[in-house]
């Protein structure tokens, strides 16, 4: 059996990322995030060129060091520069390493080329890992329930 | 893990005159000063910032360029400067560069 890779979980870049521009407000970050739904907003500049981004922790743990005025401060004062990845080629377990370690819920997946391809969340990858699991049960003669498969088919 | 950032403006090079291999600052200040993140033991933070260039500009700029230097490593390290190793740093010059967002 083929083991799943993280590249194999990659959800939807357009559904899951939206993109503003240097200049906005942390509000306007947050609206994206937590109206619309996305789970990383993406920085631009002028070019069009990717400055920064900032997750959904991000903008929890900026209200919980600066309080609410943090909502009329510019997105670059806290936008992330820098993040932790891993490729599409990497295992489950070592994605879920990386989420576990950092305590991150989306892990962004770079492929070697430099192009940030989308994000894993952690769900998907214990889904994953549940199935592998299940599979390995079967094979080796064990029973599944109804209930088992439903809940792993979800 | 990939470290990875959309920022590459730390480069190991070798300064030209004492030959030891350093971190410059590829800075985006409107100056013809170099900048560069050395090791030295001469404070107790391990790492300390080295201005190159013409002695007026440097003195007109030094405190300007300080303060966009440590600003740019807190924001890429999310650490208040007295966290800040030269370590640190090294591992900043050698992460990834994110070329591109795949967006249809």
């Amino acid at each position: 059996m083929v083991e799943a890779r993280l590249g194999d979980l990659l959800s939807d870049m357009d559904n899951s990322v939206s993109t503003l521009p240097q200049g906005s407000s942390v509000f306007d970050v947050a609206q994206e995030i937590f109206l619309h739904r996305k789970k990383a907003v993406i920085i631009l500049d002028g070019t069009k060129k990717a400055k920064g981004m900032v997750l959904e922790q991000d903008v929890a743990f900026a209200i919980n060091e600066m309080g609410i005025e943090i909502f009329e401060k510019r997105v670059e004062e806290m936008m992330r520069i820098d993040i932790l990845t891993c490729s599409p080629q990497d295992s489950l377990d070592e994605g879920l390493e990386v989420i576990a370690k950092h305590q991150i819920r989306h892990l962004p997946i770079l492929s070697s080329d430099g192009d940030l391809r989308g994000f894993v969340h952690v769900e998907d990858i214990v889904r994953a890992k549940l199935a592998q699991i299940v599979v390995k049960w079967r094979n080796s003669g064990g029973k599944i329930t109804n209930d088992m498969e439903t809940a792993l088919s979800a | 893990m990939i470290r990875a950032s959309f920022s590459d403006h730390l480069k190991v090079r070798r300064c030209p005159q004492s030959g030891v291999d350093k971190i410059l600052y590829d800075h985006d200040l409107r100056c013809e000063l170099k900048v560069w993140l050395e090791e030295t033991k001469e404070n107790k933070l391990g790492w300390r910032v080295n201005i190159q260039g013409n002695d007026h500009v440097v003195g007109a700029m030094k405190k300007e360029i300080l303060n966009h230097t440590v600003g740019y490593l807190k924001q890429r390290l999310r650490k208040d400067l007295s966290l800040i190793t030269y370590s640190d740093i090294v591992m900043l010059s050698d992460s990834k560069l994110i070329r591109s967002v795949r967006k249809k």
